[in-house]
């Protein structure tokens, strides 16, 4: 266990001192690829292999979850039936997309008709429950907060949109919803960005000292 | 080579000294010693074969042998005298020691050769008290030594002491007979006990269980340090350890003779007549006392035959197994002590009795009694050795002992048994219990000496030193004595003592004071009283009291009032209505009642971007969007697209989103503005595919396009061949453009590939939902154009005058937006006013 966690330190360490040096110092002068700009990419090529098998290890782990569930006659096993059956013949109709036209088409189609209009229809139904959200949301609560957040959400609306007959609406397309975007969203959202930022940095510092060693050892 | 000591005044004189250099007296045996020298008995020398017939003609058959508590019959013992072997009588009659010939004094550890002479042989004899005298007569007459025995004292004389220790330390059985002839100045009558010693069998050589001792504990006497140096006379060593029968070498030596050469141990065990007995024997029977019943007879097989014939003495008393003492000396002992406990030892001891004996000391006498305390150690072992040389010459009778004989009596608590543990011998007085635990080899009266016995012997030896001198010892104050260390340390372990617990139970049954008897390593105390109220001011007091009523509003739940709601379906059923009529009924109408924005976001610099870009270059787009959100991308994205298809512009798809490719081939295949360009997957454009890894997909992508992704979706090779033919690099194509309704994705195509673009611009096409934060890049130049929403895409077409998606979707939109608003609105307003009005009725009903 001991050397366990040493060698998963030592390299997690060197490989992301040598990625970061790889940003810093990846190309010559010319703008061809460094011998670290030459490693780092090795490396982000392994990432890359790795983040295309685990999609596949995240749908065989569906797969297994759901094979469970129907062994053991939970609630909603009949949908679990579904998606397997479901999984297995678009999984299979993907493979035989590069050889055989007829499974291309059907798994365009699958698609097509299927998922998209699904995804699609599930935001629609969004708009009503929102505007029903916040019909009863001062009912439910009513307070400070509750009121701003209200007031700002109908009045990026009545910005962003413009009225039928009447086109902007004045003070409010021009003036307010672009002021409330752009300062007070973006800064929150920015401000959240770059506390996100200052983690990562702090992870990533952590792990390169050897703080912090998610990959398993004492810290992790 | 060590000095000798004087024997007369104890003072070291150099080796080759022949007289003391102080007091003048003859140090050196004389020349009659020295002519026993050829008939000394040297190790491996082979013993003259005597013929042991005597000794079974000596025998009497119909005597039985001593038995424990049996007083010794009084006997004549010239009669014993027939019973010597020949070579013993020879001896005796023609090589007796000189008048002036002292028989050196027979250490205790039986090997070693008499000492040097203490006292001229003259200056003894004249001294002599009657019942000594006696002896000596007897001695005289009969007794003579053998020429083994007078070469050993011959060889040892040189190198021994004088000291008290030599004079009060008799062996038992070869050393006896020598001590009492230098008391007497001739040779002790050693007519059956000089063979006894020297030819028994080692269990009944007690006397030389003592001699180990000082072997190995190093605190000897310098007249033993003597013996032992190996310039001493007799090479072999003084004793033999008592793994080894407790025989010196010499003796052992002797036992090493043939059996014919022996005396049988039956010959050695025949008594002797009574009528051989000698005089002081008779006294002693005489005086002997009958023991007290009940002591251990454990020792009877250590007394000799011959003696056991006087029966009535009593032996049984200091009889122990393996006791060193001799019998004859036990029952000298016991004699004078009808208690039949130990034998006091000699000297160093405090004696008691001594009032009773006489206060007449020859002059001799008071020199060898001063030898002895000047000699004597105060080390517990010396002691023991002592003690066990003197027992014979401890009898508390009335018989006229000598001063010095009756001052060095023992003090010691009078007992026969020799305790099982030193620390109990300690607490217990010596001869009531552990008598029978002793090993067999150890002799009675050491293993009744005690640390507290030896100092006090040392202390009593001490004053008869000073009563030598003649010092008073009742000149010495009181509180003198009362400060003497002897009585201290008694006292003080006694105490001690006292306090240890015998332990009843376990392994350390019977064992005293190896745990401690209380509880604890200290001494127990009060334990301190400390307050139990906390010393907090005020202010600490109002943070308590504070953090106390936090902690107890948080733990207590809170009551929320119950709030009744007007049925919750209707409300959504209408909310859907509406917003369903608001939507649909403009997406049906084709006349546009909303009227077209003026301007778009990012002021038309993405129409001017697309608008420059070389036809025969390759763009690359990225599919980034969902499909639940394609609708929305999918109407923002088609004029672009539109512009760019017009052109001819090869186009190589890629995503970062599983769900991208397809997404793309739908947004190519079937959205209005972009289906009419036919393009070809293969010709027109390439679908690169997913891009797995997210941002780190992305680098890879920057550094290396081709190997990122070196084939389509089909399985085809991507750059070799087709519309990607020449693209080594991202820098390559013409324009890359970002598809993506997630403001984390687009950030991420922003810092990942932004920097390493070049001069390829990079647009950006999004959602209205990721307006805010991808806003920022394009104001600071990050992204060179940026269409943002439907209202954007509607400004695009409008400004192509191709109207698409944006351009039906407008007047719903805009319906939908506003039915949104009011629906907002009117809600929120009708549920205040419903919820008050409930509440005044519920008042009401209440009331």
């Amino acid at each position: 266990m001991k050397f366990k966690g040493i060698t998963s330190t030592v390299i997690a360490i060197s490989f992301g001192v040598l990625v970061l040096a790889g940003y810093i110092f990846g190309y010559n002068a010319d703008g061809s690829l460094s011998l670290l700009g030459q490693f780092q990419l090795i490396i982000l090529n392994i990432a890359v292999i790795l983040a295309g098998f685990a999609v596949l290890v995240g749908i065989f782990n569906l797969l297994l979850v759901h094979t469970k569930k129907i062994s053991q006659k939970q609630k909603g096993a009949g949908y679990s039936i579904v998606l397997i059956v479901t999984l297995v013949i678009t999984f299979l109709l993907g493979l035989l997309a590069h050889y055989v036209p007829i499974a291309a088409a059907l798994f365009n189609g699958a698609f097509q008709y299927i998922q998209l209009p699904i995804e699609t229809s599930l935001m629609a139904l969004l708009v009503v429950t929102l505007t029903y959200a916040s019909i009863r949301l001062l009912r439910r609560r009513l307070n400070v907060l509750s009121v701003i957040f209200l007031v700002t959400a109908w009045v990026i609306l009545v910005g962003t949109a413009p009225w039928p007959f009447l086109g902007d609406v004045p003070f409010f397309s021009d003036i307010v919803r672009p002021i409330i975007a752009q300062i007070p969203a973006a800064a929150g959202a920015r401000g959240i960005l770059i506390g996100v930022a200052l983690g990562t940095l702090t992870t990533g510092l952590r792990i390169l000292f050897g703080s912090d060693r998610p990959y398993g050892g004492k810290n992790g | 080579m060590a000095d000798v000591l004087c024997p007369v005044c104890g003072k070291p004189n150099p080796p080759d000294q022949v007289e003391c250099q102080f007091c003048g007296s003859p140090i050196k045996p004389t020349d009659g010693t020295t002519a026993h020298n050829s008939q000394t008995l040297k190790p491996g020398d082979q013993p003259t074969k005597g013929d042991t017939a005597e000794f079974e003609k000596a025998k009497s058959p119909d005597e039985n042998p001593i038995r424990p508590g049996d007083l010794p019959t009084k006997k004549n013992t010239a009669d014993l005298e027939r019973a010597l072997p020949s070579w013993l009588r020879t001896l005796r009659e023609g090589k007796r020691p000189a008048s002036g010939e002292s028989l050196a004094e027979p250490s205790s550890d039986e090997g070693l050769p008499p000492a040097p002479p203490a006292t001229p042989a003259s200056d003894a004899s004249s001294a002599l008290p009657d019942w000594l005298s006696g002896l000596g007569e007897a001695g005289s007459e009969d007794e003579e030594v053998p020429d083994w025995l007078a070469g050993l004292r011959d060889d040892k004389s040189i190198q021994s002491l004088p000291a008290a220790g030599e004079e009060g330390n008799p062996s038992p059985d070869l050393g006896n007979e020598d001590w009492m002839a230098r008391l007497g100045n001739e040779p002790q009558e050693p007519t059956t006990e000089s063979p006894n010693s020297s030819e028994g069998p080692a269990a009944e050589q007690p006397a030389f269980d003592v001699s180990p001792e000082p072997d190995t504990d190093g605190n000897l006497s310098d007249w033993l340090q003597s013996l032992q140096s190996p310039d001493s006379g007799v090479k072999e060593p003084p004793a033999v350890p008592q793994s080894e029968g407790n025989l010196p070498d010499w003796l052992s030596s002797l036992s090493g003779v043939p059996e014919e050469s022996k005396p049988a141990s039956n010959e050695i065990d025949q008594p002797a007549p009574a009528e051989n007995n000698p005089d002081w024997l008779d006294e002693l029977k005489m005086n002997s006392v009958t023991p007290e019943p009940g002591t251990p007879a454990e020792g009877s097989e250590s007394v000799p035959d011959w003696l056991s014939n006087y029966g009535p003495v009593p032996t049984t008393p200091a009889a122990t197994p393996g006791e060193n003492v001799p019998d004859w000396l036990s029952g000298l002992d016991n004699k004078s002590r009808p208690d039949s406990e130990a034998p006091a030892a000699l000297f160093g001891s405090e004696s008691p009795d001594t009032g009773d004996l006489p206060a007449e000391t020859p002059d001799w006498m008071s020199r060898l009694q001063a030898d002895a305390n000047i000699a004597e150690e105060p080390e517990k072992k010396k002691e023991d050795f002592e003690a066990a040389s003197e027992e014979p010459a401890s009898p508390k009778s009335a018989e006229p002992l000598p001063e010095w004989l009756s001052g060095i009596g023992t003090t010691t608590p009078p007992s026969s048994a020799t305790p099982a543990l030193i620390l109990d011998n300690t607490n217990n007085p010596p001869g009531e219990e552990g008598e029978t635990n002793l090993p067999s080899v150890t002799p009675d009266w050491l293993s009744k000496l005690s640390p507290e016995q030896a100092n006090e012997k040392a202390a009593v030896s001490k004053e008869d030193q000073v009563d030598s001198e003649n010092l008073e010892a009742a000149e010495l104050p009181s509180w003198v004595q009362a400060m003497r260390p002897v009585e201290s340390v008694v006292d003080q372990k006694s105490a001690a003592l006292e306090d240890q617990v015998t332990e009843q139970n376990g392994p350390l049954a019977g064992l005293r004071g190896v745990l401690p008897g209380q509880p604890g390593l200290g001494a127990l105390r009060k334990p301190p009283v400390y307050f139990s109220k906390l010393l907090v001011s005020d202010g600490q007091q109002r943070y308590a009291e504070v953090l106390e009523r936090l902690v107890a509003g948080e733990s207590n739940p809170r009551t929320v009032a119950p709030t009744k709601l007007i049925s919750n379906r209707i409300w959504r059923w209408v909310t859907t209505l509406l917003l369903f009529l608001a939507i649909g009924l403009p997406f049906v109408s084709s006349t546009q009642v909303a009227p077209t924005l003026l301007a778009a976001s990012d002021k038309g610099v993405s129409s001017k971007i697309i608008g420059g870009l070389p036809a025969n270059v390759p763009v690359l787009v990225a599919f980034d969007y969902d499909p639940a959100l394609s609708g929305e991308m999918e109407a923002v994205s088609a004029p672009i697209m539109d512009q760019l298809l017009s052109k001819g512009t090869p186009l190589a798809l890629i995503s970062t989103s599983p769900t991208g490719p397809a997404l793309a081939e739908h947004f190519l295949q079937t959205t209005s503005l972009v289906d009419v360009h036919q393009y070809q997957s293969g010709q027109q454009y390439v679908n690169l595919g997913y891009l797995a890894g997210g941002s780190s997909g992305m680098l890879y992508l920057t550094g290396s396009l081709t190997a990122a992704m070196p084939v389509d979706v089909n399985g085809k090779p991507a750059w070799n061949s087709g519309p990607l033919q020449g693209i080594q690099g991202l820098s390559n194509f013409a324009a890359v453009i970002i598809l993506t309704d997630n403001a984390d994705t687009g950030r991420n195509w922003i810092e990942q590939v932004g920097p390493h673009l070049g001069n390829t611009p990079m647009l950006m096409v999004i959602s209205t939902q990721a307006e805010p934060m991808i806003r920022p890049y394009f104001d600071s130049g990050q992204l060179k154009g940026l269409v943002s929403g439907l209202p954007d895409a509607k400004i695009y077409e409008q400004s192509y005058n191709r109207p698409g998606l944006a351009y039906h979707y407008w007047n719903s939109f805009s319906f939908g937006m506003l039915a949104a608003e009011l629906i907002i609105v009117a809600g929120v307003i009708f549920g205040i006013l419903a919820d008050r009005l409930f509440l005044r009725k519920k008042n009401r009903e209440e009331a």
